[in-house]
């Protein structure tokens, strides 16, 4: 309630935040303007804003994090082309062509990792396993990627 | 001959406030940064302070005056740094350029330094990380940063927006 009087006060008083009542505050003109002061400080759209973009940041985190539950599938892409989709149900070592030689890919208990690979550095194999809907190793000298996706993947194709 | 370049009053007055704007960005570039492409963006304190001071005109000129200058002073003039801080000071002077069009009709909605601080740090972090993705990384992995870099850029600006609504307190006090 009082509140509500607070910001009727402000709209029809003092529309304009930056005219600051902060020197009536020390001449100590009364304990409404200090408050009025302190109000003064974010307007009511500047609430608005703030509540929106606080809005905004659970949005996000769910929108790009939101998938990191445990992951249902693998795609596997060679060159930039998908190369499989498998379940990361089925136990199995996948070999997969690449640029150098083979990689080795295995899946077990829904993990899946490079088990081997002709490159050089071994970087995709010390990723280790990966098992939450968005984790993602690479062997780029290889040319090959596998990305962990969730049940269903929000989009197959998108048309502009 | 003497040539004489006449300037004029606004002219001083952005020349003095970029400087200002200057000295901070570069005083912050020496912060460590635990990501790149996040930072407190202090910087913006000015840039809000001006917008709402002089108006948009000025507050434009010191954005983009900032970027140039900031950049040619620290060596990075034209690296992707350059580009991408030019795009987030871009982005964030035409978010602060259609708010300020947007609530200028309606008094009692008028933004304050809180407000347009917000804004101008999500439209920062916001140009710059699309400039980051379509121009230097189009990797999905990316987009899973956006979330951090997002509440890093609502932190910032909120903490940029108070202490530019306490200057502009001191200002006009």
């Amino acid at each position: 309630m009082q509140r509500g009087v607070a910001e009727d006060m402000d709209m029809n008083k003092d529309n304009d935040p930056h005219r600051s009542s902060s020197p009536l505050c020390k001449r100590g003109a009364g304990g409404g303007f200090c408050k009025k002061a302190a109000q003064g400080f974010a307007t009511r759209a500047d609430l608005v804003i703030l509540a929106l973009t606080l809005a905004l940041l659970p949005y996000l985190y769910i929108s790009y994090w939101g998938d990191a539950v445990q992951g249902e599938q693998a795609r596997i892409l060679v060159a930039g082309k998908e190369f499989a989709v498998v379940s990361l149900h089925d136990e199995q070592r996948l070999s997969v062509p690449g640029a150098l030689g083979s990689s080795v890919l295995e899946i077990r208990a829904g993990k899946v990792r490079f088990a081997d690979s002709p490159c050089h550095g071994k970087q995709c194999v010390h990723s280790g396993w990966l098992a939450l809907g968005g984790e993602f190793a690479a062997c780029l000298p290889n040319r090959i990627s596998v990305q962990v996706v969730g049940r269903e993947p929000r989009f197959d194709t998108i048309n502009f | 001959m003497k040539l004489v370049l006449q300037t004029t009053r606004e002219d001083h007055l952005i020349a003095w406030l970029t400087a200002l704007a200057i000295t901070i960005h570069i005083a912050e570039s020496a912060l460590p940064s635990p990501l790149p492409g996040i930072k407190p963006g202090l910087a913006n304190v000015i840039t809000v302070a001006v917008l709402i001071k002089y108006g948009w005109r000025t507050a434009a000129w010191v954005a983009l005056l900032r970027v140039l200058a900031g950049s040619l002073l620290l060596g990075t003039f034209l690296s992707p740094t350059f580009i991408l801080s030019l795009a987030g000071a871009v982005c964030s002077i035409g978010v602060l350029g259609m708010a300020a069009g947007l609530t200028r009709p309606f008094p009692g909605w008028r933004l304050g330094a809180l407000g347009y601080s917000l804004l101008a740090a999500l439209a920062h972090m916001g140009g710059q990380f699309w400039v980051a993705y379509t121009l230097f990384i189009p990797h999905p992995g990316l987009l899973h940063l956006l979330p951090l870099l997002m509440t890093a850029a609502v932190i910032f600006g909120a903490v940029s927006g108070i202490i530019s609504a306490a200057m502009l307190k001191r200002i006009a006090a």
